[in-house]
């Protein structure tokens, strides 16, 4: 896996690119000033948790909130509903008639509030490795 | 007879009809939001009220009349069908990964809000690149 870290700006923090996408561009990238715990890093975005969400995207994983309303999935069965992304360290929050995984590392909470993948995001990322997944020749 | 009193019937439908569509079509704000981890704008229109909003917080201020971009996005906004809204395609999602902000635009009448599914900031749905791109002058924002 590919990981670029250089200055992106316009208020991106880091992105990634999916699986099935071109090879030379083919990892994740994440603006120094959020990348790692030392150095350039400062609070809310000094726990190396955006390289984390990014990873996420890498092996396949949706947003949690779905990038949409209600009606918009993840495509995780295990992750609640929700409408919206959420930011800093909410204590909870209620979206679509359900808790929101907040603490889950495909929100946008900050880096000390993410601590967990469902077991379903764990499947789908495990899933692109299986024989016939889109990266299954990096598990050759 | 019978034809008076239809016709009678016919004007009353046509009245009440368009009485609704009028009333449908009373804007009560425009509304633009964007968002990614690091990035939040709330940009709101309320008549002559503009409402820019971002993670630091919210401004207001009144747009003079005859402000050209508000007479634009004011002439733009009554030639969309409002129910369409909701349809318009994005053309790009690179927002599904973080390589663009999300953004949603809203208008808000007295019966319905009416939104938009979600785009790329700086790509918006053709129908209203243009009203985005006047929004986002008026609230000076790059």
């Amino acid at each position: 896996m590919n990981i670029w870290v250089c200055n992106i700006g316009g208020g991106i923090l880091g992105y990634a690119q999916f699986p099935g996408g071109p090879s030379n561009t083919d990892g994740i990238v994440v603006s120094p000033q959020y990348f790692g715990t030392t150095g350039y890093v400062s609070a809310p975005f000094d726990e190396g948790r955006t390289a984390t969400h990014e990873v996420g995207h890498y092996l396949n994983l949706r947003h949690i909130w779905g990038d949409g309303r209600c009606k918009r999935d993840d495509f995780v069965s295990d992750t609640p509903s929700s409408d919206r992304p959420n930011y800093g360290c909410p204590g909870s929050a209620y979206h679509c008639r359900s808790n929101d995984q907040f603490m889950n590392y495909m929100d946008y909470t900050d880096d000390a509030c993410m601590n967990m993948f469902s077991e379903g995001q764990k499947a789908r990322m495990r899933a692109i490795f299986e024989p016939g997944g889109p990266r299954d020749a990096m598990y050759q | 007879m019978k034809l008076y009193f239809f016709s009678i019937i016919l004007t009353a439908f046509a009245v009440f009809n368009s009485c609704e569509q009028s009333q449908e079509q009373v804007i009560e704000a425009i509304n633009y939001e964007a968002s990614s981890r690091g990035f939040y704008l709330n940009i709101t229109l309320t008549g002559d009220r503009i409402m820019v909003g971002n993670r630091m917080g919210y401004e207001e201020s009144t747009i003079p009349e005859g402000d050209s971009q508000l007479d634009f996005i004011r002439s733009e906004i009554a030639k969309i069908d409002l129910k369409s809204i909701p349809d318009f395609k994005a053309p790009s999602h690179e927002s599904y990964r973080d390589a663009a902000a999300s953004a949603y635009f809203s208008v808000k009448t007295k019966e319905n809000t009416y939104e938009s599914e979600s785009f790329d900031h700086g790509n918006p749905p053709i129908e209203i690149a243009p009203i985005i791109e006047a929004l986002l002058k008026l609230a000076k924002v790059e």
